[in-house]
């Protein structure tokens, strides 16, 4: 038999909390007793909606440790670009490629100019062959 | 005149080879969607206070006033991997936004009036004017290609981040929305027999049973309160990954108007659920 997934286990608990609940309207309509048959039954079928219930939120840990995994990697190599932008070293090297722009712009040499603006690419992406 | 001639073909310039693009939509999204997240301060009934709470109903149905010991281990688990879920949606998110913020690239560059007069390389005489416009020129290229840079970048974290992200959403929407609640609606039809007994046995005077019953009413609306309460943040966590799968949606196209849209539907979506749970408290 194929394992259920955690959204399946909360279906079926779902489905046994919808008969628990048919059985505990017909005993208040009924005035049925509590301690019968069907209060006891009741009781059972709550005590298994919650062990279902449980079960289906801690299977959840086993199903995304590799989605938690991959966020997480992610996140750290976003956080590290954003470093990487934020590092002094990095921000000068910058303002020196823009300041080669300026003056190539400043000269009126175009050949300059698009050789500042390929510097300043390089130094902002170095893996960037273009 | 020149300076004018060099700042237009420079726009032009900038618009070529960066494609006049906009991180706006993004940090519309990430913005909402912390201000979203925020929003799980109001989620105060998790596994263990539900499993605590059963063990207190329990003890009240065998009228026990010495309780029994009360076994939580699983709904701590079951906690602990929510938190984890929701801690990683968390930095996520806000490491986008740093990423996408105006203030990631801003660069110094004070001298650049001074190193431009002195450069030997100028051979040209400029006056104040030129010299403003030219850093001006600078300071536009410098930012917008690092602006090009972060986001084709942001563009390919987007990319990779959207089926985790999704996957993880989904998960916790289901441990709270179907699991969490589940195991309240379980607590709730426990209660209603629970009360329905007391109400039943005659020994009890007319206005007893109506105090039960409204015992029976002041649990039930607090536990309907608190399922209400995951109810929306579980819209919440879909209007995150919604606005997600917006920005994955419109790689080639982040500055459309059809996706400025859809992200301000979305964090005007996301405030007006987090207005609901406010009013909840």
């Amino acid at each position: 038999m194929p394992k259920l997934t955690p959204k399946q286990i909360a279906e079926v608990a779902d489905n046994l909390v919808s008969i628990a609940r048919v059985i505990g309207d017909y005993i208040i309509d009924h005035q049925l007793s509590v301690k019968g048959k069907l209060g006891n039954l009741h009781a059972a079928i709550l005590d298994e909606a919650s062990k279902l219930y449980l079960l289906s939120a801690i299977e959840v840990g086993k199903e995304v440790h590799i989605a938690l995994d991959e966020l997480g990697d992610l996140t750290i190599e976003i956080q590290e670009t954003y470093e990487k932008l934020s590092q002094l070293k990095f921000m000068l090297n910058m303002a020196t490629a823009v300041l080669s722009i300026g003056t190539a712009l400043a000269g009126g040499d175009l050949k300059a100019f698009v050789e500042a603006i390929k510097g300043l690419k390089q130094e902002i992406n170095p893996e960037d062959k273009e | 005149m020149k300076a004018r001639y060099i700042f237009t073909v420079s726009l032009a310039f900038i618009c070529l080879f960066c494609g006049c693009s906009s991180l706006t939509p993004i940090r519309t999204y990430t913005s909402a969607s912390q201000r979203g997240l925020d929003g799980a301060e109001a989620l105060t009934y998790n596994f263990e206070t539900n499993c605590l709470a059963t063990c207190r109903d329990h003890d009240l149905e065998a009228y026990r006033l010495t309780s029994i010991d009360c076994d939580c281990k699983d709904s701590k688990n079951a906690d602990s991997i929510n938190t984890l879920m929701y801690n990683a949606i968390y930095t996520y998110i806000i490491a986008l936004k740093q990423l996408s913020g105006k203030d990631a690239t801003i660069l110094p560059i004070p001298a650049f009036s001074e190193s431009l007069q002195a450069s030997p390389l100028v051979n040209l005489k400029i006056n104040q004017k030129e010299i403003d416009a030219y850093t001006t020129i600078a300071d536009l290229l410098g930012n917008a290609i690092s602006g090009h840079y972060r986001k084709n970048k942001l563009k390919a974290f987007v990319s990779r981040g959207q089926s985790p992200l999704n996957t993880l959403i989904d998960y916790l929407q289901l441990n709270l929305s179907k699991n969490l609640n589940g195991l309240i609606e379980v607590r709730i039809q426990r209660n209603k027999l629970m009360f329905y007994e007391y109400n039943s046995d005659k020994r009890y005077l007319p206005y007893q049973r109506r105090e039960i019953t409204a015992s029976f009413y002041k649990i039930y609306d607090h536990l309907e309160t608190e399922m209400q309460v995951h109810r929306y943040f579980t819209q919440v966590l879909e209007a995150i990954k919604e606005g997600h799968n917006n920005l994955y949606n419109h790689l080639d196209v982040w500055n459309s108007d059809q996706l400025t849209l859809s992200v301000n539907k979305n964090a005007a979506t996301i405030d007006a659920l987090l207005t609901k749970m406010e009013e909840l408290k």
